[in-house]
């Protein structure tokens, strides 16, 4: 008996830990080419930071994701395949997920309009030390930002986006999020989760590599495909797998190539980097 | 003695014969020229063949097509004597960094240089080439063209172990603004693009009808290739008529595990496929109509039509004066009207039966007709005219 619980039930238990993750919703303000873009965002921290929450968590624990909304209005956050949570203002909901495979789950703002300010991100469960990588593409009119978080309605019929970011930051940035740039080596199996929380499709390019999507909230068809070049819709939530055979340093960027720009200019916005050593 | 040498000498014809060097001589250029379906010029820039004339001159749209055999090494000797540096990125054929043509992590061809990229192709299929210096202006001037890789063994078939065919066409899906490739300093912010001419291997509307080669001649019972690529802003969506049985075998220049049977397909922009036409029905006066979604809730922007018979199209009703515009609407769901009033019009289908005719008329109507592709001849006194038009 005592070997039994030593083989099977002890491991069992060591490998299934309760975590506790509180993330805030704030508003704060991104300055992009000069430009302000007032936005929502879940931060790790109470107060706003230009960094976006994204949560990753070892498969087999037990996450437990206190959500505290520090906006003026009330929100409910759908959280895909589990439920939604409504927060009121200046309260806090927790929400239990578990996952014992790899497995990435989106969460945001059932309205519209409060996806496309911000309220929009996801959990990533991995294996300990695993090379793991989650990219948020979002596109802002700033204009349609500062009418939004106005309180007024807003019309998207016209939609012309001037600021395309990646984890809420652009092309320059996005060389040292630890998040967004993806480092590794020959061999390595590396997986990126890509979440669009944006309004637009974006088709992102891989250079110098391709690669296997092994999963997709949306299309399906494409599992296990090969590919260089591939749609994210938006909500859609892929998750590619990277086995690099050359080193070097490759971009990956949106082939829409109106979403490479900053402001209007050439290059910047979704253009993220992959470091390969060899 | 005789035996070791002569399986030497088999040994290495049979290497030398499955790696083989492909060389390309190529020019970056910023002085090329494209007809629109209006009649009109625009200007663009390009990539040609050293030594080549190219377009009346000047590089047209899209750049040539390059071709290698899965396992070749390919050497491409650009040389630039334009005014601004440009780049050759291979897109999808997943080179080495030196060669994949990004300016900050490769390097600029800048005026007057010479660079050489050399490497090795690999999984046939389809593939692109263009320019990635601020790429989303030099490509939309016209920078791009198709690369296919074959298979060592037979180059009528897709990838090794994968379908035959007896024919193949390749179209290239981009779009254009006239007022950025008249005057490329004009064109505002890039995040506002708006294309004016959407087009699939340079051709658009009524142009994809008045050459041959951009007609599919689809053999009854046999396969035909279409190689499908987007470099475009849009999302290009093919749809195919019931008659044509389409499956889909590849994509960015992998085999599928599992071909699947389309009645209409996707492509998003940068991405490519390897898709086998077959009928069991001979096939007259159809079309694969191409509609061009933007990235934003796939609203239509444009589309084009790409005639298919099975049937060979008489080649002298191709023979048309393409100089005007001599009646509007092109493509049309109703009527077709002209300016003036004509002696006579009349409608045939594209295998030369008459179908319809009005007489001193200045509209006729093909509300009644199948969609389809049909020729339209006209008399206007002076000369007797046929162009073709598209009923949808």
């Amino acid at each position: 008996m005592k070997w039994f619980l030593a083989f099977f039930i002890f491991p069992l238990l060591g490998f299934s830990t309760q975590v506790s993750q509180t993330i805030y919703l704030n508003q704060g303000t991104l300055v992009f080419d000069n430009q302000p873009c007032p936005v929502y965002q879940f931060n790790f921290s109470t107060t706003f930071d230009t960094a976006e929450a994204i949560i990753k968590i070892n498969t087999r624990d037990t996450l437990n994701l206190i959500v505290k909304n520090n906006l003026a209005e009330a929100h409910t956050i759908a959280f895909e395949n589990y439920r939604e949570i409504t927060i009121a203002p200046s309260s806090e909901e927790i929400i239990t997920l578990f996952a014992n495979q790899k497995k990435s789950i989106a969460f945001y703002d059932i309205e519209k309009k409060f996806r496309y300010v911000g309220i929009s991100s996801a959990i990533i469960f991995e294996t300990p030390n695993c090379a793991a990588f989650l990219w948020s593409l979002r596109e802002f009119d700033n204009l349609l930002n500062q009418e939004v978080l106005k309180g007024n309605n807003v019309d998207f019929s016209n939609y012309i986006p001037n600021v395309f970011t990646i984890n809420s930051i652009t092309h320059e940035a996005l060389m040292s999020n630890s998040m967004a740039e993806v480092k590794g080596q020959v061999g390595d199996s590396i997986r990126i989760h890509i979440l669009n929380s944006g309004l637009m499709i974006h088709a992102m390019h891989f250079h110098g590599y391709h690669v296997i999507i092994e999963s997709s909230n949306k299309q399906n068809e494409m599992i296990g495909w090969d590919k260089d070049s591939f749609p994210v819709d938006p909500k859609e939530l892929v998750t590619v797998v990277l086995i690099p055979h050359q080193p070097g340093m490759y971009p990956v960027h949106d082939h829409n190539l109106k979403a490479v720009t900053i402001g209007g200019n050439y290059p910047g916005g979704m253009i993220a980097m992959l470091k390969i050593a060899p | 003695m005789k035996r070791f040498l002569f399986s030497i000498a088999f040994l290495m014809i049979l290497l030398s014969a499955q790696a083989q060097k492909v060389t390309y001589q190529m020019l970056m250029r910023m002085d090329g020229s494209h007809k629109l379906y209006t009649g009109e010029i625009t200007n663009t820039w390009g990539f040609s063949f050293l030594n080549s004339e190219g377009s009346k001159g000047r590089p047209g749209i899209p750049a040539p097509t390059l071709t290698a055999t899965e396992g070749d090494t390919v050497v491409v000797t650009v040389y630039n004597p334009s005014d601004e540096g440009h780049t050759i990125h291979w897109h999808g054929l997943d080179v080495d960094q030196a060669n994949d043509g990004v300016p900050h992590t490769s390097q600029f061809v800048l005026h007057g240089d010479t660079f050489v990229y050399t490497f090795v192709a690999p999984h046939a299929g389809n593939y692109i080439y263009h320019c990635h210096v601020t790429t989303t202006l030099h490509l939309m001037m016209g920078m791009y063209g198709s690369f296919i890789v074959y298979p060592k063994s037979n180059k009528k078939m897709l990838f090794e172990g994968g379908p035959s065919f007896e024919n193949e066409y390749t179209f290239l899906g981009s779009e254009l603004n006239k007022n950025w490739t008249d005057d490329y300093m004009s064109g505002g912010a890039l995040n506002e693009f708006y294309p004016t001419h959407f087009m699939l291997s340079g051709k658009e509307k009524t142009q994809l009808f008045e050459d041959s080669t951009s007609i599919i001649n689809l053999q009854k019972g046999k396969n035909t290739l279409l190689r499908l690529l987007n470099i475009g802003f849009s999302i290009d969506k093919y749809t195919f008529p019931e008659d044509v049985i389409a499956l889909v075998y590849s994509s960015d220049g992998r085999a599928l595990k599992s071909p699947f049977l389309a009645k209409t397909l996707e492509l998003y922009p940068g991405e490519r496929y390897g898709v086998i036409l077959n009928s069991n029905n001979n096939i007259t006066n159809q079309y694969i109509t191409v509609d061009y979604l933007n990235m934003y809730e796939k609203q239509q922007e444009s589309r084009n039509y790409i005639g298919i018979n099975t049937t060979n199209f008489p080649t002298s009703l191709f023979e048309v004066n393409t100089s005007t515009e001599n009646f509007f609407p092109n493509p049309t769901s109703g009527n077709i009207y002209f300016e003036n009033i004509q002696q006579s019009i009349k409608i045939f289908d594209l295998t030369g039966k008459l179908l319809l005719e009005a007489k001193q008329s200045n509209f006729v109507s093909l509300k009644n007709l199948p969609n389809g592709v049909y020729l339209v001849e006209f008399e206007d006194g002076k000369e007797i005219l046929r162009k073709k038009v598209v009923k949808f």
